[in-house]
């Protein structure tokens, strides 16, 4: 079961010292954009007025049709019917091309026909779960924790841009899952590095302050 | 709020101190361009941030600076640590010694001390985006201009982590103001201030 670890270590500890994960998420570059006419802007300069970086082309006829294309191509397309109520075909692409289809049929009242295609279909908690943390020693079990983290981390900023990649909320919660795991082992085995994995009640003297502080160096 | 983890964010372990490059590296502590003020302008400016993705940026990475601070000022502490007085004077050490000895006080490398001039936080989240976006490629120039002068592989090792997190900063920013300049008028982004002009629904 170990397999699984030293592939993702090897990954975690490369991103680690490059300072960035190394997967579809960094791979866009800001500053890069193109427009849709090929061409770079980094400001608001209306070549095209309604094909500028950051700025949506909309057109909304009398059906209600808005069609946004923002410079990463990521298209999104919503229809509705507003005269017969109650149907909505919503098509969402994400920047991976991944498509993302919901149709709702709520005039017919009950039937949902959802589809959605995801990258990958297993479930990051799973995943994760077949993982051992290692505990053979306090130093490999600190830098599991600094390497998991940092994915986390990193996850939970590219999340904040990117809210509904689905990729990145799986990469999140495997990697959050095992920190969360490795953080309340280290505790058990060697004190708490957290006020929440703190179990002091079983303490007679303050433990918390006695815990290497980080600046002391000699870890990892 | 913050709480924190007993942790740096990447190990530092530096076994040979130098009193020189220790008050080079001081300028991303306390300088124009480091990390202090880089989590007090991000934090400062998240009050006014126009939509959620603006305010969950800002406070993230204004976390993250300040784990870098931390790593700043561990990098500093460890690079000074046992020096004689003959090290001191040496180095060019002996002004900063003076008043802080081997202390940690936030000054840029020219001696400049840390002021909030060093940063603003205009109320303008399109003037504040590509504020932070330059800051980020400032952080990022210094963390060059270090490289180029640190030769201690333990010390050049964490510098380049940093500045890696600078350019990562970097695009999360932009996707920020992208997303700012979409709660805009495609024809005129500056008509109004989405922070001060319309009372914003947060999305």
């Amino acid at each position: 079961m170990n397999q699984n670890y030293n592939s993702m270590n090897q990954n975690n500890m490369q991103a680690m010292r490059g300072g960035c994960m190394r997967t579809s998420m960094n791979r866009q570059e800001y500053g890069m954009n193109r427009n849709m006419t090929g061409q770079r802007s980094y400001d608001s300069r209306n070549i095209n007025p309604r094909q500028n970086c950051g700025s949506n082309r909309s057109m909304v006829e009398n059906r209600g049709m808005t069609e946004r294309r923002s410079c990463d191509n990521n298209r999104e397309t919503t229809e509705r019917h507003s005269c017969d109520g109650n149907r909505e075909m919503t098509e969402r692409r994400f920047y991976d091309g991944n498509p993302e289809m919901m149709e709702r049929r709520s005039c017919d009242g009950n039937r949902e026909m959802m589809k959605r295609r995801s990258f990958d279909n297993a479930c990051g908690i799973d995943r994760a779960r077949s993982v051992e943390i290692p505990t053979g020693s306090r130093k490999e079990l600190f830098c599991f924790i600094n390497e998991v983290s940092f994915a986390s981390y990193e996850a939970l900023l590219y999340l904040d841009t990117h809210p509904a990649d689905q990729e990145a909320m799986e990469f999140f919660r495997e990697h959050n899952h095992l920190r969360n795991r490795a953080l309340e082992e280290y505790a058990r085995l060697y004190g708490p590095l957290t006020i929440s994995t703190a179990n002091e009640h079983e303490n007679s003297c303050w433990e918390w302050m006695n815990q290497p502080w980080p600046w002391e160096g000699g870890d990892c | 709020m913050w709480n924190y983890e007993k942790r740096l964010q990447y190990p530092v372990n530096i076994k040979t101190p130098n009193a020189k490059i220790a008050q080079i590296i001081m300028s991303q502590y306390g300088g124009p361009d480091g990390e202090m003020g880089a989590s007090m302008r991000y934090l400062s400016q998240r009050y006014t941030a126009p939509n959620r993705m603006t305010a969950a940026i800002l406070t993230d990475v204004g976390t993250e600076e300040l784990a870098h601070l931390e790593m700043v000022a561990t990098i500093v502490h460890q690079l000074t640590r046992d020096l004689t007085p003959e090290e001191i004077e040496k180095s060019g050490f002996a002004p900063y010694y003076t008043d802080h000895t081997v202390g940690i006080w936030p000054q840029a490398a020219g001696g400049v001390p840390f002021n909030a001039c060093e940063f603003q936080s205009s109320g303008d989240p399109i003037a504040d985006l590509f504020e932070d976006l330059a800051a980020e490629q400032k952080a990022r120039k210094t963390y060059d201009n270090i490289l180029r002068l640190v030769k201690d592989p333990e010390v050049a090792d964490p510098i380049r982590f940093l500045r890696a997190r600078e350019i990562v900063h970097f695009q999360r920013f932009g996707e920020a103001l992208r997303s700012v300049q979409d709660m805009h008028d495609a024809k005129n982004f500056y008509a109004f201030n989405s922070s001060f002009d319309v009372p914003v629904k947060c999305e």
